[in-house]
């Protein structure tokens, strides 16, 4: 008799990354993540074959598959297969240069995977022509996030060292559907309740205003279409979703410099950035004083939430309304204090509240109150694995190619460098790389300026920058 | 009422029950961030029934400021 296979309903994580994926028409490759890691020298294939059938036993988030139910609703579940076979990338032996071998990685990332009854990763063992040798890892982010990529290459990585150091055997990892299952209880729930609430509170009691990165042209135009003067939300529009990528680096002591405020000043970083960011769009759309942005919450506060793997990021708007005649000081932690609300109500559902939002405000598809993302990414592959402290190797987040938001800026720690990166996505229609590095320096400008004199107001901060 | 603020905040890090003090400090000790603190803050409501102003939590840094706190709201 057939084994029948317990399915589960998508979470509103994965709901969301399967919407970005229908707005993004003809761009299935949205949803792709790739990951190359990559240490100096040879690895041992074979053990390292032998680490990563191990941890896909282990981690039952690697196991994750989708399959349409008898209504055509998408429902997920646990394989029992084993893992798919990687493909092995001999760019060294087929004698391709680095470009060249660094171009087909990226070629690779933009071929979506399969989305039914099918493994929601591919994995390849590569040799690149500088000597270096790994894994390229390409992921879709219905079933992946960074986070649960980082903890399935740990788990590789600790496994493959013990297997041929003798280093520690890793921890356990924790179940991904005991995790899942704790998510699907919210729906409903009281508590679901009382983050409605928060939202309600915070962005539909009255209507925020659009305010744009590159000034209030976008607002202008939109109101000037709807024949509506008071218009308040926007839309922003690509004539493709293309997306490119750059980055900007702030070099090791600057960066230790803002690092050093946040820490006598007991703030987190995430909190001086946004700051940073509510103050250039108010300089650049008439001093307004009421901002939205876009944030991402990890939701992994459990150890078995950060051990369980799946997808579990919600963007949230992150409105910031006050006057800008208060002190900056002041401002940063108004700015936490939001922060650490909307992490207490992040369980809420991200598409129901723009459902709700849309409704109490009118509002067309696509149109809201924020053009910019923002995230903070503290932690690097070398920090979150101690074995991989000493050992020279490079890890890379590959680009996809296409992107659901009009600009995405990630700000992270390098480790190379030890400063700080300005990682910059963006639809190419919707903004350019010298409009994108104007933004770099002056939120520089903006973050100098306060670790200097926080005393000072908003207002006195924008007019010296 | 400690054991109680231990078990939760056990959920939130990987560091041995018995390396958990009164004085074991949330972010430099136990490797917590705001968001694991946020989340705990709401289990330590829900456990002892209080509420938790955002603006305290800054204050309290370790187990035994937590647990002084939870004694203050419970009067």
């Amino acid at each position: 008799m057939a084994v029948k296979t317990k399915t589960y309903p998508l979470t509103p994580a994965q709901k969301m990354h399967f919407y970005t994926q229908l707005q993004c028409t003809g761009h299935p490759e949205v949803l792709n993540i790739g990951t190359s890691i990559f240490m100096n020298g040879e690895m041992d294939f074979e053990a390292l074959r032998g680490a990563f059938l191990k941890s896909y036993e282990r981690y039952e988030a690697a196991r994750i598959r989708f399959r349409k139910d008898k209504n055509g609703d998408i429902c997920q579940y646990l394989s029992n297969e084993p893992m798919n076979e990687a493909e092995f990338l001999d760019f060294a032996a087929w004698g391709k240069t680095q470009e060249e071998a660094e171009a087909e990685l990226k070629r690779l990332t933009t071929i979506p995977i399969e989305r039914f009854d099918s493994q929601m990763f591919r994995l390849y063992y590569v040799r690149m022509p500088n000597g270096y040798t790994g894994v390229f890892f390409l992921v879709d982010h219905m079933a992946w996030d960074s986070s649960s990529i980082i903890v399935f290459i740990s788990d590789v990585i600790e496994i493959y060292c013990n297997a041929l150091y003798d280093t520690p055997y890793p921890k356990d990892l924790r179940s991904y559907i005991q995790s899942l299952e704790k998510d699907l209880k919210y729906a409903g729930s009281k508590a679901e309740e009382r983050d409605r609430q928060f939202w309600e509170e915070t962005v539909l009691s009255d209507e925020p205003i659009f305010t744009d990165i590159l000034g209030p042209s976008r607002l202008d135009n939109a109101r000037k279409e709807s024949g509506d003067p008071d218009k308040r939300s926007a839309k922003v529009t690509s004539q493709t979703v293309v997306a490119d990528i750059c980055s900007f680096s702030l070099e090791e002591e600057p960066s230790n410099r803002l690092m050093e405020y946040c820490k006598q000043k007991n703030i987190p970083m995430v909190c001086l950035l946004i700051s940073a960011l509510r103050t250039y769009l108010s300089k650049f759309n008439r001093y307004a004083e009421d901002i939205s942005i876009k944030t991402t919450v990890s939701r992994r506060g459990t150890v078995l939430e950060k051990k369980s793997g799946g997808t579990r990021i919600h963007f949230f708007p992150f409105r910031m309304k006050f006057s800008n005649s208060m002190k900056y000081i002041d401002s940063i932690r108004k700015i936490q204090e939001m922060q650490n609300k909307i992490f207490r109500h992040a369980d809420y559902d991200p598409i129901k509240l723009n459902g709700e939002i849309c409704k109490r405000f009118g509002n067309m598809p696509g149109e809201s109150y924020d053009s910019v993302s923002l995230t903070y990414q503290p932690m690097s592959f070398r920090e979150s694995n101690d074995m991989l402290k000493d050992i020279d190797y490079e890890a890379k987040w590959l680009t996809n190619g296409v992107a659901a938001q009009p600009y995405y800026l990630t700000v992270m720690h390098n480790p190379e460098t030890r400063g700080l990166d300005f990682f910059w996505e963006y639809q190419k229609g919707a903004a350019t790389p010298e409009q994108l590095e104007y933004i770099y320096y002056y939120l520089c400008k903006i973050l100098f300026e306060v670790i200097e004199d926080d005393e000072r107001t908003i207002n006195e901060i924008i007019e010296t920058v | 009422m400690f054991d109680k603020i231990k078990e939760i905040i056990q959920e939130y890090t990987e560091t041995e029950p018995d390396e958990i003090t009164e004085d074991s400090r949330f972010i430099e000790d136990l490797g917590m961030n705001s968001y694991n603190i946020m989340c705990a803050v709401g289990d330590l409501e829900d456990a002892f029934d209080i509420e938790v102003n955002e603006s305290d939590v800054a204050d309290m840094r370790t187990l035994g400021d937590v647990a002084e706190y939870v004694k203050s709201k419970q009067g």
